[in-house]
């Protein structure tokens, strides 16, 4: 299946945007206004509502005003579209495991899922260069820069 | 504090050793992403963004110069050497750069470009160094009325930072807008946007959006696209003395170079991108040898890297003065600033003058810090390019999420990351820019706030937005720019979208 054109992809993104404009403008609504001398939280969305659908209408006219030369959007395909998706599968697993198994068991899972995605080869070489990975990242900013991340659940059960 | 005490001031703040080290990191920290291919400076900056937080306000801001100065130099490397420019305002370095590596020249264009880009750099400091107090004392004498027309006027202006159409422009920049409604209203403190969720209350976070926009995206981008590999080129200490005859050809285009990226630097736009395409276009029009520009010319290399340098130093003037990021990187240094607590604009230099004299001086030594270290340590840039896609890549993902967690250890903040990255990387797809996002997220609760101030000022009366001689002055340049720009698109074709 060849990829959607530019001018597909431009008008899509207006839609959204026009429907996102119109969602905002509702909920806006409801916003107290108050007076020209006092005003309220709900007078600037409503400046910038309005505006964000006029732009959004204009990108969608613009997408469907632009002359069809056939460029296709530089989507990826086949292989490439899968490892994209697999990354951002993974990178949102590691947001969800965060809280219950902590930064570094999870960051290692992601580092190893990833390495073994982008260079093949066996599960237990990108585990080892995973986990160090991991390990280094968590070393440089826990220990050395004093970030906080979550040890979640299992590393309170654990002592770590 | 007048621009010579100021100075003095500045580098016994910048050579404190914790400050040394920062811009020591940051420059070798900048090195390695600019040489790194597909990863921009704009991108790599985003995503080390978050490790200055660890550090107080005028260390964590050296930091940062150093690393977007670092990141120029290294994409200037590996476009002289591998004719892959690491970031897009070295484009035009590779065209003469790689020729003459071709000829075995490699090792003196290096050097010439390296002395060109300190010389830039230095120079247009000197020009910060004078401009940016005395923008920032006209500043002083604004109420709620000027820094509307500035900030709503800057808006429209500034939406085409990126370049994009502007449809494309304005709708990314308006969402940014909008983006920045959301949270606890300042003065009433009522809720907008928040749909019951507690995280929500503080706002949408600069640091996820930023960093997801650009450097998820970037990452997403690296993953689809197999790194082109060129042979990796050996240059030995001895041969960075370029002749006598280059030198003297360097001259010339450096000074050029200089003024041409100063004055790119102070209009809104990617600066230092625009300003190398600039010189370059100079050299071919004005240089005595311009038959041998696209051929391996010295002038070719000289100009445009000495522009890109002054560009982005001259690009600090409305940042520091004013508190307007004219380029996508001046987006980010804000969003620094503000995670810090630290407000820029007119008053910066006043209540933060470590910050603001701090940061100009260790531009100075960031760059002879780059001259010094960077030349020497050649070979071990270009050796950066063997590390692998699979290693640099979870490295990034680790590195983003962290900081998008780091600023206020919140979960939300990571699906912010996460959600900006994907619209990062279908605007990308799209020809959207993402810079003018970035200045709406910063800019729109800005023009609320001077908004209702004025209004409650005048008591509700409009025209008090348009009294005075410098509100009216700044709304007329700003629609002046603002129609310029879209009379000159009529003629053209849709322009490319920049963020370097």
């Amino acid at each position: 299946m060849a990829a959607p054109t530019l001018r597909t992809g431009r008008a899509a993104i207006g839609l959204l945007g026009l429907l996102l404009a119109a969602a905002y403008i509702a909920v806006g609504l409801e916003l107290p206004l108050g007076s020209a001398d006092l005003p309220g939280p709900g007078l600037f969305p409503l400046v910038v509502g309005p505006l964000l659908a006029l732009v959004a209408l204009a990108l969608l006219r613009e997408g469907w005003a632009m002359q069809d030369d056939g460029t296709r959007l530089d989507l990826p395909a086949g292989e490439e579209a899968w490892r994209v998706v697999l990354v951002l599968v993974a990178l949102t697993l590691h947001f969800v495991a965060m809280p219950w198994i902590g930064h570094l068991i999870s960051a290692s899972l992601l580092s190893t899922a990833v390495i073994r995605l982008l260079r093949g080869g066996g599960w237990a070489a990108a585990a080892v260069a995973g986990v160090a990975l991991a390990a280094a990242a968590e070393f440089l900013f826990v220990r050395l820069l004093q970030v906080p991340l979550p040890r979640g659940e299992l590393g309170y059960w654990l002592g770590m | 504090m007048g621009a010579l005490e100021g100075l003095l001031f500045g580098l016994s703040v910048a050579v404190q050793p914790q400050n040394l080290m920062a811009a020591l990191a940051g420059a070798l920290a900048g090195t390695v992403i600019g040489v790194l291919p597909g990863l921009g400076p704009v991108a790599g900056v985003a995503l080390v963004l978050p490790l200055t937080f660890a550090f107080d306000p005028t260390t964590g801001l050296i930091m940062m110069a150093g690393i977007f100065y670092g990141s120029m130099y290294g994409g200037s490397t590996t476009a002289i050497l591998m004719n892959i420019p690491g970031e897009s305002a070295s484009v035009v370095t590779a065209i003469d750069g790689y020729k003459l590596t071709q000829k075995g020249r490699a090792g003196a264009v290096l050097a010439i470009v390296a002395v060109g880009s300190f010389v830039g750099a230095t120079l247009a400091i000197l020009g910060v160094l004078f401009a940016a107090p005395v923008l920032a004392s006209v500043a002083l004498l604004f109420g709620p009325a000027e820094f509307f027309a500035l900030t709503a006027g800057g808006l429209l202006v500034l939406s085409r930072i990126s370049g994009g159409s502007f449809a494309a422009a304005g709708f990314s920049c308006l969402l940014g807008v909008a983006l920045g409604t959301v949270g606890q209203e300042a003065v009433t403190g009522h809720n907008r946007y928040t749909f019951g969720v507690l995280e929500l209350t503080e706002g949408i976070g600069l640091v996820p959006v930023v960093v997801g926009l650009y450097g998820i995206a970037e990452i997403l981008s690296l993953v689809e696209t197999s790194l082109r590999r060129g042979e990796l080129v050996k240059v030995r200490f001895r041969e960075l003395f370029p002749r006598r005859d280059e030198w003297a050809r360097a001259v010339a285009p450096w000074l050029r170079g200089t003024g041409v990226g100063f004055f790119f630097g102070l209009i809104p736009g990617p600066a230092a991108t625009l300003a190398s395409f600039a010189s370059y276009r100079l050299e071919q029009a004005v240089s005595r040898y311009r038959a041998e520009i696209g051929h391996g010319a010295i002038e070719g290399a000289a100009g445009p890297e000495t522009a890109n340098n002054a560009a982005a130093t001259s690009a600090l003037v409305p940042l520091l003065s004013l508190g307007l990021p004219f380029t996508p990187i001046g987006a980010l240094m804000i969003s620094a600033m503000m995670v810090q607590g630290v407000q820029p604009g007119p008053l910066l230099v006043q209540q933060h003058p470590d910050i603001f004299w701090g940061l100009i001086a260790s531009l100075y030594i960031g760059n002879v810090m780059l001259l010094v270290l960077n030349l020497p340590l050649v070979g071990v840039w270009v050796s950066l390019l063997r590390i692998p896609v699979w290693f640099f890549v979870p490295m990034l993902l680790i590195v983003a999420s962290i900081g998008a967690y780091s600023v206020h250890n919140s979960m939300l903040d990571l699906w912010v990351l996460a959600g900006a990255g994907l619209v990062g990387y279908a605007f990308n797809k799209c020809n959207i820019p993402l810079a003018p996002l970035v200045v709406g997220l910063i800019l729109g609760p800005e023009v609320e706030k001077h908004l209702r101030e004025g209004l409650i000022l005048s008591q509700g009366d409009l025209l008090y937005f348009l009294e005075g001689p410098i509100a009216p002055v700044v709304w007329g340049a700003a629609l002046l720019v603002a129609v310029i720009g879209a009379l000159r698109r009529r003629r053209q074709p849709e322009p490319a979208v920049l963020e370097g």
